[in-house]
């Protein structure tokens, strides 16, 4: 009995110890390097105003930091409407992180362009292709812009709205979007007193007319003609843009000012730009700008990222760009 | 092998987690049905979805019969007789889901004398008395469970966390309680009365004193979320003298989901807090309403009869989120959500067991059924076919077909099951899910004590749903239908089973190996994929040894190949960069001014396709050993041992977090797996007279 009493005793302590072990405990998970990808990674979105360019690089394990892999000595073929054109040629300028594969060719719609990169490296597969149309230009027939206020953000920054309005015809059949709004930014070199165009400041479009969730790449809005197929659509919206020296007038005396660079935005214009996106460059648009949307939420499902690229990765498609500037009404 | 029955007691002689005997954690280790990972609720089975699983106590359907977020079910082993479960070759007399029927069958009330059976274990505590209220004429069964842990370790817990000014409360419990009755109206008829009612409910509550502008404001914050099942069911059973009897069913079946979370600040004086009042609320629910009536017919000895009719209504609430918000200047209240859908659910069917030889019998039928929802009907004929024949006194075929139909679905993320998952109804976009499924399989008796049984499955569904990629249950604000999509599904595989069933040892060995696909035209491109319980070896070993009157030792080893996740196997360059294509040139000097590439460096981490990476396989061993003391006034049992006994850390699902790297002085994203079932003891003390 006393021996008995012993052994529920040291039974009663072996399990007080294991219900000490019930936690859930958490382990590093290392994707096996066996599992990931050994794919050649083929981007291009061209478009019909330069000639088309390609990157090839490889495909890495997504757990690992490093640094792109370019795939310089790879065979890049370009293809119209599968007959042969040209061996494209590689290129990288000093302002090139990664370089590019090159062609003569500036793309026109209604030929399908094919790409096919070959490579003689043993550890991926030897060749990748794709293929693409670049879509019809839509033109905007009409536009106007129109200063509405600034705003001031809690974090003191400055912002400016615009309300902007552009019309065009919708071709027959299904077609996809990209529009968006930037303004001019200028580089004010206050030392020797130049201004000069910078780059372009993209604006947040906020469309209340467009149904269903509205996607974007960077503010700029991503949409189909599934609700206006073939019909004159207009799009309205409006535009923020972030503004940080917005005491500065035009005419100011830059010599007043602190000697070094300055930045400003030229409120003078608001240059729109309409995307026609093939199919495949929607997707691809969509699939990514899904991620970014949801990257922070847990409860969202995989979102993977759309790619055309036969036996590798990445995107191959065309997409045509009209674009107009638009004076700002005050 | 397409339809297996489990007793009571053989549910009971399986390892139990935490000591708590569990009825469908039971059935998962049979072979085609495959539980989900640890922590969530549900089954599949044979390449099915967990919503294609009809569990009918009582022969009423029950629709989230799980406590603790999925870890146990709901079912108190203590309150029921039999288990059916069917997953193939399904008789004409069930309809309305897919994949399986789980038909449990609940104890009837000792008509003769009073019993009882008291059971204490590590989660909760439970009772069960039976007996007769008019002796040989009505009797009652009643049992009642309920976790115990929050009445000790709350307190403690919440003293500890509580301080001068601040008090803190949190707790979990669950309940639940199967009621039956029956009274013997006449030699012809019966009526019974059956209830079950389970609750499960978190909160969590702290209160701190604060202070604004100098006036003392006492800040609140409540979170809460619960669910439960309620069902009432009242059945006419009247004999016929023609060999023949009917069962007329009236039931009521209502299941709720709730989560809310308050933050409330209170003051003397009011108009020094502009902040007053914040609340967000989603709720849940689905009830039914119901009339049937079965009819069993013995026209002929070597026929058996059975046709019925069925009318369900039901009401939907599909996740309707609530906002109010209070200051000093403004009260804003918003509901988002879809409103109540409403439907009605008609079936009729007629099945004969037909024995045509001594070697040859039959069972055949159809199943006839609409559906109407938001001014649309649906109608579908579903054949079913059963054959089984004897090559000798030892050995059987069998092969089946069954087409099956199902008006609803349950919206299920990709990750866990939870209890927040909806059950919507078809509607006039949304389809009802449809499979033909084939089964063949073999049977034979080694010996008295032996049985081997094997059967081959293939399984086709159309119109299954899954969310579409990207789709959020929290953050994304639209309607439900716009966020899935329908497609295709196929499955396809074949199950061994190996029991001894006499001596002091016996057990099972099963083994499936299977196969299961989905295909969606707006998921993974358009790509076929391995469905997430997509398992290709799933093996189960249970044994229970008697070693003599007293002790009598269990144990169950379970493996499975590992889940079908998405995980990320590539990281690659995108042309959303500055070097090409639309974005070209869009970073801004200043990096708090402008806007940088959405990933900040142009790189990508992607999965090739859906369901792309294979979780390491599961496996975990329980053991038990049971003490057992027969007494003039009844007996007692200690049950003690261990879940997961080598503790083996299966993953219950992964995770991604960025972390910084001060060696290369980058920002990293290191994924986690998590084990929430690690070695466990469990220990149970029961007393039965």
């Amino acid at each position: 009995m006393k021996r008995n009493s012993k052994i529920v005793t040291k039974l009663g302590i072996a399990l007080l110890v294991a219900a000490t072990i019930f936690v859930s405990c958490d382990k590093e998970f290392i994707i096996k390097t066996n599992s990931v990808a050994n794919l050649i990674v083929v981007n291009s979105l061209f478009t019909g105003q330069e000639k088309l360019s390609v990157t090839v690089t490889k495909n890495m394990h997504p757990q690992k930091t490093q640094e792109v892999i370019e795939l310089k000595e790879a065979k890049v073929s370009l293809f119209e409407n599968n007959v042969f054109i040209e061996e494209l040629t590689y290129e990288k300028t000093p302002a090139d992180s990664i370089g590019k594969f090159i062609s003569n060719t500036t793309p026109v719609p209604g030929i399908v362009y094919k790409i096919v990169a070959e490579t003689t490296e043993d550890d991926i597969p030897q060749k990748a292709s794709s293929q693409s149309e670049l879509p019809q230009k839509v033109e905007i027939v009409s536009d106007t812009a129109i200063w509405l206020k600034w705003i001031t953000e809690e974090d003191s920054a400055f912002s400016l709205r615009f309300y902007f309005e552009i019309e065009f015809n919708d071709p027959p059949g299904n077609n996809y979007y990209y529009i968006s709004a930037a303004a001019p930014v200028l580089k004010l070199d206050t030392t020797n007193n130049i201004r000069e165009f910078y780059t372009w400041q993209y604006a947040e479009i906020l469309s209340g007319e467009l149904p269903g969730h509205q996607l974007y790449i960077n503010n700029s809005l991503l949409f189909s003609d599934a609700t206006f197929q073939s019909k004159k659509k207009k799009i309205t919206g409006t535009a923020t843009m972030y503004n940080n020296v917005d005491y500065l007038f035009s005419n100011q005396d830059l010599s007043k000012l602190e000697k070094g660079n300055i930045y400003i935005l030229d409120k003078s214009k608001l240059h729109i730009e309409l995307h026609s996106l093939s199919k495949d460059a929607y997707n691809f648009c969509s699939s990514y700008a899904k991620r970014m949307r949801l990257q922070d939420d847990i409860y969202s499902e995989p979102i993977i990222i759309y790619s055309n690229v036969k036996n590798g990765l990445g995107i191959f498609a065309g997409e045509n760009i009209s674009s107009t500037d638009v004076p700002i009404k005050y | 092998m397409s339809s297996i029955k489990i007793n009571s007691s053989e549910i009971k002689s399986i390892p139990a987690a935490a000591g708590e005997t569990d009825l469908l954690k039971s059935i998962t280790i049979l072979p085609g049905i495959k539980p989900g990972v640890d922590g969530s609720s549900g089954f599949y089975v044979r390449g099915g979805n967990i919503d294609q699983n009809l569990i009918l106590l009582d022969g009423v359907p029950i629709y989230n019969p799980y406590h603790m977020w999925g870890y146990l079910s709901s079912f108190n082993a203590d309150a029921i007789n039999s288990v059916t479960v069917t997953k193939g070759a399904f008789p004409a007399r069930y309809g309305g889901r897919l994949s399986s029927v789980i038909d449990i069958a609940m104890k009837e009330g000792n008509n003769q004398k009073w019993t009882g059976d008291f059971t204490v274990g590590l989660l909760s505590a439970k009772a069960s008395v039976s007996g007769p209220i008019i002796k040989d004429k009505s009797s009652i069964m009643f049992t009642a469970r309920r976790t115990y842990a929050d009445l000790i370790l709350v307190p403690i817990n919440n003293k500890n966390n509580s301080k001068k000014g601040y008090s803190y409360k949190e707790g979990y419990n669950f309940t639940d309680l199967n009621l039956k009755t029956n009274y013997k109206v006449s030699g012809t008829d019966r009526l019974f009365f059956s209830g079950f009612l389970s609750r499960d409910k978190y909160y969590y509550k702290t209160a701190e004193d604060q202070e604004f502008n100098n006036t003392a404001v006492l800040g609140e914050t409540q979170r809460a979320q619960g669910w439960g099942n309620i069902i009432a069911t009242l059945r006419w059973n009247h004999i016929f003298k023609n060999k023949m009897f009917v069962n007329t069913t009236a039931y009521f079946s209502s299941y709720k989901y709730y989560t809310t979370e308050l933050t409330k600040r209170t003051s003397s004086n009011p108009d020094e807090v502009e902040e007053k009042e914040n609340s967000i609320e989603y709720l849940s629910n689905i009830s039914d309403v119901a009339l049937k009536q079965d009819y069993q017919f013995f026209p002929a000895d070597n026929h058996n009869l059975q046709f019925g009719a069925s009318c369900i209504f039901h009401k939907f609430k599909p996740g309707i989120n609530s906002f109010f918000s209070k200051t000093n200047s403004e009260t804003i209240t918003n509901k988002t959500g879809n409103s109540e859908i409403f439907s009605t659910d008609i079936s009729i069917y007629f099945e004969d067991d037909w024995s045509i030889s001594e070697l040859l019998r039959i069972n055949g039928g159809i199943h006839l059924s609409s559906f109407f929802v938001q001014n649309k009907s649906y109608f579908s004929a579903e054949p079913r076919i059963n054959a089984r024949l004897l090559i000798n006194d030892k050995t059987s075929i069998k092969a089946g077909f069954a087409v099956m139909t199902q008006y609803m679905h349950l919206l299920t993320q990709s990750g866990i099951t939870q209890s927040s998952d909806l059950w919507v109804p078809v509607t006039k976009k949304i389809k009802p899910q449809k499979s033909q499924q084939f089964s063949l399989g073999f049977s034979t008796a080694l010996s008295k004590m032996y049985l081997f049984e094997m059967e081959g499955y293939f399984k086709h569904m159309n119109h299954v749903i899954e969310y579409k990629d990207g789709a959020s249950f929290l953050l994304d604000a639209t309607g439900w239908e716009e966020k899935i999509t329908a497609g295709a599904g196929k499955a396809y595989g074949a199950e061994l089973f190996f029991r001894k069933t006499r001596g002091k040892f016996t057990g099972f060995a099963g083994y499936t190996l299977s196969w299961a696909f989905r295909q969606f035209n707006e998921i993974n491109n358009g790509g076929i994929f391995p469905f997430r319980y997509d398992r290709r070896h799933d093996i189960s070993l249970v044994g229970k040894y008697r070693i003599n009157k007293k002790w009598t030792i269990s144990s169950a080893w379970i493996f499975y190949t590992g889940n079908a996740v998405t995980v990320p196997t590539s990281s690659y360059i995108t042309p959303i960069y500055k070097n090409s294509g639309v974005q070209d040139n869009r970073q801004f000097p200043s990096p708090n001014l402008g806007y940088s590439t959405p990933t900040g460096n142009g790189i990508v981490t992607n999965a090739t396709e859906r369901n792309n990476y294979r979780l390491p396989n599961y496996h975990r061993l329980d053991l038990t050993a049971t003490y057992r003391k027969i007494r003039k006034w009844g007996e007692w049992e200690l049950t003690f041992g261990a879940t997961n006994v080598y503790n083996k850390m299966n993953p219950s699902f992964y995770y991604s977090t960025d972390e910084f790297n001060s060696e290369t002085g980058e920002l990293e994203t290191n994924y986690y797996q998590r084990t929430l079932f690690p070695i466990m003891p469990t220990i149970s003390y029961r007393i039965k007279f």
